[in-house]
C-alpha cells in the first residue's frame, strides 16, 4: 500500500475536489483506494454525497484513542473508502477549548501519529491511500507529509502560491520526501496563468508534471449537483487532464511497489 | 320528375352492379375493371390479385413518370413520348462510395466480385484454412534474420564478393543465352515463379536481392530471345513498326536495370547529432523564394521558418519576392524577416536565389518553396550531417504534401494508395543516397554556401535548376545526404493542368541536363552516380515508349502487321515470365511506396504531354519556357477538363475501335491465328483501362473552400463561453479558421464566442474565435483578433510541431499486386464511364437542353 499526500501551499487550490476525483479514477484503474481527510474543515464527505458533515472520523481517534475510528470509514458506490475528519462533538459543533488543546497536543507531539494510524490499515495491493489535508503550512499538512510515500503538491496559478513554493520545496527536501507538482485550474485564456506556468516549469523542472488540470466551471457545478465530475462530463478537458494524472499516479504506485519488491528481494 | 327518374335508376343500377361485383360505388375505375374479371377474395383471405395489380400500377407509374392524379390522356402521352428527366450518371461517385463502405480500404470492383464469388470463395478459403492449420507454420522473420546473420559472416571473407560477382556474371551469361525448347522454357518459368512466391514471404534485403537477380535472369533470357528470334520481318513496313516496338522495349530494359541498381540498397540514413555547444553551430540563412503566390500561402511558411529551433542570432529568414509586392515587404518588416527583391527577373527561381546569395552571408542556406511549411526541428535534424561530414554539401528531406494531388482527389485515393511522389521520396532518393547520388529537389533542403558558390550558384542553364546544381556539386567531389524524415509539408498542385505543367517542366529540364551536361560522361562522377543521375533523367523520356505501347496493338488489329515475329505460344513462354517476374520483383522493392500498375496509370496520363518537351529539349535545349505552378486555387464546378484529356480521348477511341476491328478480324481474315488476335486484344484492353484512368483523372472534383484548407489532426481544448472545457481534435486549418471534431454533438449558436487552446509542448496557446458553423460534432471556428503573432503561435502549435508528419509512412498500405491490378482496372472503367457521362451530358445540353446533373 502506498500513501499519497495531496497538499497545497495556498487555500482554494482545488485540493479536496482533486482528491475526490482522483479517488474515483484510481478505483477505476483497479486500485483499492482509501481517501483520508486530515483537515478540520471536515468537507470531504460532501464530495461523497453526504449532505451534512460526517460525525465520526480521524478526530474520533484523536479524542478517544481506540479503534472506534475504524468504523468511521464510509464507502461510496464505486467502492472507494472515505475516512473523513469527523466532528469533535455529537452536535457537529466545533471542539471546545479543552478538546482543541488535546487535538493540537497530539498532532504536535506525535508527528508520526497519522502515519502510525494508516499503518494499521490493511488495504489489499495495489492499494492507495490519498490524504487530503489543510493548506500548507499547517500541522495537518505536516502530519500528512510524514505519512506519505509520495507528496502531490497542487499548485493554483496564484502569485501567493508561487511565493511560498520555495519554502515548501525546502521543507519537503529536508523531510526527504519524493514530491511531484501539478498545476490546477489553469485557464489558457489568461496570460497570467501562462506566465506562472512558465515560471513553475523553470523552477521545478521535471518535478512539475506535464499534466495540468484546466479550469472548468463544470467542476463546482458537478459538486453542487452531487455528481462525479469526471463521470458527468467525460469529454471535458479537465476530466481528460485528471484521467492523465490518475494514470500517472497509478503507474507510479506500480513502479514503486516493484522497486520495493526487488529491493527486498536483493537484501534477503 | 321525368329528369330525376333516370338518375335514380342509374344510381340503383350502379349500386346493384357494385354489390354484385363486390366493390363500393365510390371506388376507382381501375378497381371496377379488376373486379369485372376477378372475384373479391373470401373473408380472411389475402387479396393477391389486388396486391399484384397495385404493384404493377406503381411500377408503370414510375416507368412512365405519371402522377397519381394524372388523366388518361397523360398516360397515353407518356406511353409514346418519354418526358424529359434527369439522366442518372453511369460513373460512381467515388467519394460517396467510400463513405458508404466506411473506412474499409477495399476497392469497389473487388467488393462486387467477391460478392458474386462469395460461395466459391467461402469454400476455397475454408479449405485453405483447414490445410494451412495442418501444415507446420514457417517463422519467416526468423528465416530472414538467419540469412542476414550469415550474409554478415560471409561478408568478412576477403575477395569473396568479387569471386561471387564474377561467377554470377558467367552463370548469368550462360542462363541468358542457353536455348531451350518451349516446354522447357515453361517449366523454367514455373520453377522461378515458385521460388519468387516463396521468397516474397521472407523479410529482409537479401531475399529482395534474390528476387531482383531472378528478374534479371528472366529479363535477360527474354532479351536474348527477342534479339535473336523475333526480329525477322516479312515486309519493310512491318520492320519499321517492329523496330519501333523493339526500341521502346530497349528503353524499358535500360530503365529496369538502372532502377534495380539505383534502389539496390536504400541507405535509410539517420540524423547525426549536433555538437553540444550551440555557440559552435553555424549560421543559417533561410530563403523562401516567391513569385506570385498569395499571402495566405506564404505567411505560414515564413512564420514557421522563423520559429525553427536554432540560436536566434544564427538564424536569418529572407523572403525573396520576385513579384516585388509592397504587401510582402510590409509583411516582412512586421514579422521581422529580411526582404529581398530585385530589379530584373532573369532565370526565375534560380536567379532569385543567386541574387540573394550575393546579399547574404550565412554558412548554410536552407531553401523552402513558399508553400512548404517547415517543422521546428528541421534544422536540428538536418544540420548534424554537415558537422559529421565536412565534405557534405547538400542535405535533402522529402517533399510531403498534406493535400491530395489531382490523381488522389479525382480518384479519391488520398492516404489509400501511394501517390506519384512517394516512390521518389520514399525509395529512389534513399537508394541514390547509398551511391552518394542524392540530388537537390529545390525545396526542404540545406546547402552549404562554399560548394554552392564554387559551382557559381544555382544552375541557370536548365529549368530544373535543382538537379543540375547538385550534379555540378557532385562533379566537384562533394557528397550529398538524404534524410527520409518529413520535416516540412506543403500543398499539392490543385488542378490536373497545373500538375501536368509541373511535370512538363521537370521533363524538359531533365532532358536539357541530359543533353548539355550529360551525367554519362564528363569528369568527377563515379560509375554508380552516373547510373543514378542517368536513370533520373531517362525516366522522363517514357513518353514515346509509352505511346508506342499504347498504339502498337492497333498495328495488328487494324492492318494485320506482325510487329513481333513469333507465334503466340512462344510469346507466352518468354513475355509472360519476364513481365510476371519483374512485376513481382518491383512490387517487392517498391512495396508500400508505389503499388503495382499505378506507375502505368501515372505515366499514361503524362506520356502525351512529356513527348514534345523532352524531344524539343533534347534537340535544342535552349527552347522552352519556365512556368510556375499555380497553388492554392479552387475548383468551383465539377467538370471534365476536355482540353487536357483530348489526346487520351483520341487514343482511347483508337484502342476501342481496334478492339472492334479485332472481333471482326477473328471471324473473317485471321481465322487461322485467333490466339494472336486475342493477345493483341488483351493488350488493347489493358491500354483501354490505362487510358480510361487517364481520362478519368481529368474529371475535376469540386473544391469548395475559398482559402486552402489543410487537413490537420492535433488535440485541442475548447473553452465555452460558460467556462466549461471540452477536449477535442482539430480537423483542418485554413488561414483565420479552424475546423474541429467534437467528441459529442453540442448545440452551439452561429456567432457564439468561444475559445480554443492548442498546445505546443507543455504550453497552451489560446485563440479567441466565433462559431462559424456547427453541424453535429463538426464545428467550424473563425478566429477573432487575428494578427501575425497569433498566426505564428497557431503555426507553432500545428505545422511547426516536430512530430507533425512523423506518421506519414505508417499510413501507407503495403502493395498487393493482384488487388492493385483490380483497383487500376476499376479506375479505368470509372474513367471510361466518366467520359461517357460527360459526352451524354454534352449532347444533352446541346440537343435536348436537359438540366445537367450536378453533385
Amino acid at each position: 500500500m502506498k500513501t499519497i499526500a495531496i497538499i497545497a501551499p495556498a487555500g482554494g487550490a482545488g485540493r479536496t475536489t482533486l482528491t475526490a476525483e482522483l479517488a474515483g479514477l484510481l478505483m477505476a484503474r483497479r486500485h483499492p483506494v482509501l481517501a483520508v481527510e486530515c483537515d478540520p474543515r471536515n468537507v470531504l464527505s460532501l464530495h461523497v454525497g453526504l449532505r451534512e458533515p460526517a460525525r465520526q472520523g480521524l478526530v474520533t481517534q484523536l479524542l478517544s484513542p481506540g479503534d472506534g475510528w475504524s468504523h468511521a470509514a464510509l464507502q461510496s458506490e464505486d467502492g472507494v473508502l472515505w475516512l473523513p475528519w469527523g466532528s469533535a462533538r455529537d452536535d457537529a459543533r466545533e471542539p471546545d477549548a479543552a478538546q482543541a488543546a488535546a487535538i493540537a497536543a497530539t498532532l504536535h507531539n506525535h508527528p508520526l501519529w497519522l502515519r502510525d494510524l494508516l499503518a494499521q490499515v490493511d488495504l489489499p495491493e495495489p492499494g492507495i491511500t490519498l490524504v487530503d489535508t489543510a493548506a500548507w503550512p499547517s500541522i495537518h499538512a505536516t502530519q500528512a507529509i510524514h505519512a506519505a510515500d509520495l507528496v502531490l503538491v497542487v499548485l493554483p496559478p496564484q502569485v501567493q502560491a508561487a511565493a511560498t513554493l520555495q519554502r515548501l520545496r525546502h521543507e519537503l527536501r529536508a523531510m526527504g520526501k519524493t514530491s511531484v507538482y501539478v498545476a490546477n485550474a489553469i485557464s489558457p485564456a489568461s496570460q497570467l496563468h501562462t506566465d506562472i506556468l512558465v515560471l513553475l516549469r523553470d523552477t521545478l523542472g521535471a518535478a512539475l508534471l506535464s499534466y495540468r488540470v484546466h479550469a472548468d466551471t463544470g467542476i463546482p457545478e458537478a459538486l453542487a449537483r452531487n455528481e462525479n465530475f469526471c463521470r458527468s462530463a467525460p469529454h471535458s478537458q479537465a476530466a481528460h487532464d485528471m484521467q492523465g494524472l490518475a494514470s500517472w499516479l497509478s503507474h507510479w504506485v506500480h513502479d514503486a511497489s516493484r522497486r520495493a519488491e526487488s529491493a527486498a528481494g536483493g537484501t534477503t | 320528375m321525368s329528369g330525376a327518374a333516370p338518375v335514380r335508376l342509374k344510381d340503383r343500377a350502379k349500386q346493384l352492379l357494385a354489390r354484385q361485383l363486390g366493390v363500393e360505388p365510390g371506388d376507382s375505375g381501375s378497381l371496377w375493371a379488376l373486379r369485372l374479371v376477378f372475384r373479391p377474395p373470401r373473408e380472411g383471405q389475402r387479396d393477391w390479385v389486388l396486391h399484384w395489380f397495385q404493384g404493377m400500377e406503381r411500377r408503370l407509374r414510375s416507368e412512365l413518370d405519371v402522377n397519381a392524379d394524372a388523366s388518361i390522356g397523360t398516360w397515353i402521352k407518356h406511353l409514346f413520348f418519354r418526358p424529359p428527366r434527369r439522366r442518372v450518371r453511369l460513373a460512381a461517385n467515388l467519394r460517396s462510395v467510400r463513405h458508404h463502405r466506411g473506412e474499409r480500404r477495399g476497392s469497389l470492383l473487388l467488393g462486387r466480385i467477391s460478392a458474386w464469388l462469395q460461395p466459391v470463395h467461402g469454400v476455397v478459403s475454408k479449405a485453405g484454412h483447414r490445410v494451412s492449420a495442418r501444415l507446420p507454420s514457417i517463422p519467416w522473420s526468423g528465416v530472414g534474420e538467419h540469412i542476414a546473420r550469415w550474409s554478415a559472416v560471409l561478408d568478412r571473407l576477403p575477395y569473396l564478393k568479387v569471386v561471387i560477382l564474377l561467377m554470377a556474371f558467367a552463370v548469368g551469361a550462360a542462363f541468358w543465352t542457353t536455348p531451350l525448347q518451349l516446354s522447357e522454357q515453361f517449366r523454367l518459368f514455373i520453377v522461378v515463379a515458385a521460388v519468387m512466391l516463396v521468397t516474397r514471404f521472407i523479410p529482409g534485403r537479401w531475399p529482395t536481392m534474390l528476387m531482383v537477380s531472378l528478374s534479371i535472369l528472366m529479363t535477360g533470357r527474354y532479351m536474348w530471345w527477342r534479339v535473336t528470334q523475333t526480329l525477322n520481318f516479312a515486309s519493310p513496313i512491318e520492320a519499321v513498326f517492329g523496330y519501333l516496338l523493339f526500341m521502346a522495349e530497349i528503353y524499358t530494359w535500360i530503365v529496369l536495370f538502372f532502377g534495380y541498381m539505383q534502389t539496390a540498397w536504400p541507405l535509410n540514413r539517420q540524423p547525426a547529432a549536433l555538437p553540444d555547444d550551440p555557440e559552435s553551430w553555424p549560421t543559417v540563412d533561410v530563403y523562401i523564394p516567391t513569385y506570385n503566390e498569395p499571402m495566405s500561402v506564404v505567411s505560414p511558411t515564413v512564420l514557421a521558418a522563423k520559429s525553427m529551433d536554432w540560436p536566434r542570432d544564427k538564424l536569418r529568414v529572407y523572403l525573396l519576392d520576385d513579384g516585388s509586392r509592397e504587401e510582402f515587404q510590409h509583411f516582412a518588416e512586421q514579422v521581422g524577416v529580411g526582404y529581398i527583391a530585385r530589379e530584373e527577373h532573369h532565370f526565375a527561381k534560380a536567379g532569385n536565389i543567386n541574387n540573394a546569395l550575393k546579399l547574404t552571408s550565412g554558412d548554410f542556406i536552407a531553401i523552402f518553396d513558399c508553400d512548404h511549411i517547415p517543422t521546428r526541428s528541421f534544422l536540428q535534424t538536418t544540420m548534424g550531417e554537415f558537422t559529421v561530414d565536412p565534405k557534405c554539401a547538400i542535405v535533402q528531406t522529402p517533399h510531403h504534401f498534406f493535400s491530395p494531388d489531382p490523381f488522389e482527389r479525382n480518384f479519391d485515393t488520398f492516404l489509400r494508395i501511394p501517390n506519384e511522389g512517394s516512390l521518389f521520396y520514399g525509395l529512389i532518393q534513399d537508394g541514390n543516397d547509398f551511391w552518394n547520388a542524392t540530388f537537390f529537389c529545390g525545396s526542404c533542403a540545406v546547402i552549404c554556401r562554399v560548394p554552392l558558390e564554387e559551382v557559381g550558384g544555382i544552375a541557370v542553364e536548365t529549368v530544373t535548376e535543382d538537379a543540375h546544381t547538385s550534379l555540378k556539386i557532385h562533379r566537384r567531389g562533394y557528397r550529398t545526404a538524404y534524410l527520409r524524415i518529413v520535416q516540412a509539408a506543403g500543398l499539392a498542385t490543385e488542378s490536373l493542368s497545373g500538375h501536368i505543367g509541373q511535370r512538363i517542366r521537370w521533363a524538359r529540364g531533365m532532358a536539357q541536363i541530359f543533353r548539355i551536361d550529360t551525367p554519362l560522361f564528363g569528369k568527377g562522377l563515379k560509375f554508380f552516380q552516373r547510373i543514378c543521375y542517368s536513370n533520373a533523367m531517362l525516366h522522363f523520356f517514357y513518353g514515346i515508349p509509352r505511346l508506342i505501347f499504347i498504339l502498337m496493338p492497333s498495328a495488328f488489329l487494324f492492318f494485320g502487321l506482325h510487329v513481333f515475329n513469333a507465334d503466340a505460344l512462344a510469346v507466352m513462354a518468354y513475355v509472360l515470365p519476364y513481365l510476371f517476374i519483374s512485376g513481382l520483383a518491383n512490387s517487392r522493392i517498391q512495396g508500400q511506396y508505389r503499388h503495382s500498375f499505378w506507375a502505368e496509370v501515372y505515366e499514361s496520363v503524362l506520356a502525351w504531354y512529356t513527348v514534345l518537351p523532352t524531344t524539343v529539349a533534347f534537340i535544342n535545349p535552349k527552347k522552352g519556357k519556365f512556368n510556375v505552378t499555380a497553388k492554392g486555387g479552387l475548383i468551383e464546378q465539377e467538370y471534365l477538363d476536355w482540353g487536357t484529356s483530348k489526346p487520351y480521348v483520341w487514343l482511347l477511341a483508337i484502342n476501342l475501335v481496334a478492339l472492334v476491328a479485332g472481333v471482326v478480324r477473328i471471324f473473317t481474315v485471321e481465322r487461322d491465328e485467333p490466339i494472336t488476335v486475342l493477345m493483341n486484344m488483351v493488350w488493347a484492353l489493358f491500354n483501354v483501362a490505362m487510358l480510361g484512368a487517364a481520362v478519368g483523372v481529368a474529371k475535376e472534383t469540386r473544391q469548395v473552400r475559398v482559402s486552402h484548407h489543410v487537413p490537420l489532426r492535433v488535440p485541442a481544448t475548447l473553452i465555452l463561453s460558460n467556462g466549461k472545457t471540452m477536449a477535442c481534435h482539430t480537423q483542418d486549418y485554413s488561414t483565420g479558421g479552424l475546423a474541429i471534431v467534437l467528441p459529442e454533438a453540442m448545440p452551439l449558436e452561429r456567432g457564439e464566442a468561444i475559445g480554443v487552446a492548442l498546445s505546443r509542448g507543455e504550453l497552451d496557446y489560446y485563440f479567441s474565435a466565433v462559431v462559424a458553423r456547427c453541424n453535429g460534432v463538426h464545428l467550424g471556428l473563425k478566429f477573432e483578433e487575428w494578427s501575425h503573432e497569433k498566426e505564428t503561435q497557431l503555426i507553432q502549435c500545428t505545422f511547426g510541431r516536430a512530430d507533425a508528419w512523423v506518421r506519414w509512412e505508417e499510413q501507407l498500405v503495403p502493395d498487393s499486386p493482384l488487388q492493385s491490378f483490380v483497383e487500376v482496372i476499376e479506375m479505368g472503367i470509372q474513367g471510361v464511364l466518366r467520359l461517357l457521362d460527360a459526352c451524354l451530358e454534352g449532347i444533352g445540353s446541346v440537343f435536348l437542353r436537359r438540366p445537367s446533373q450536378r453533385g
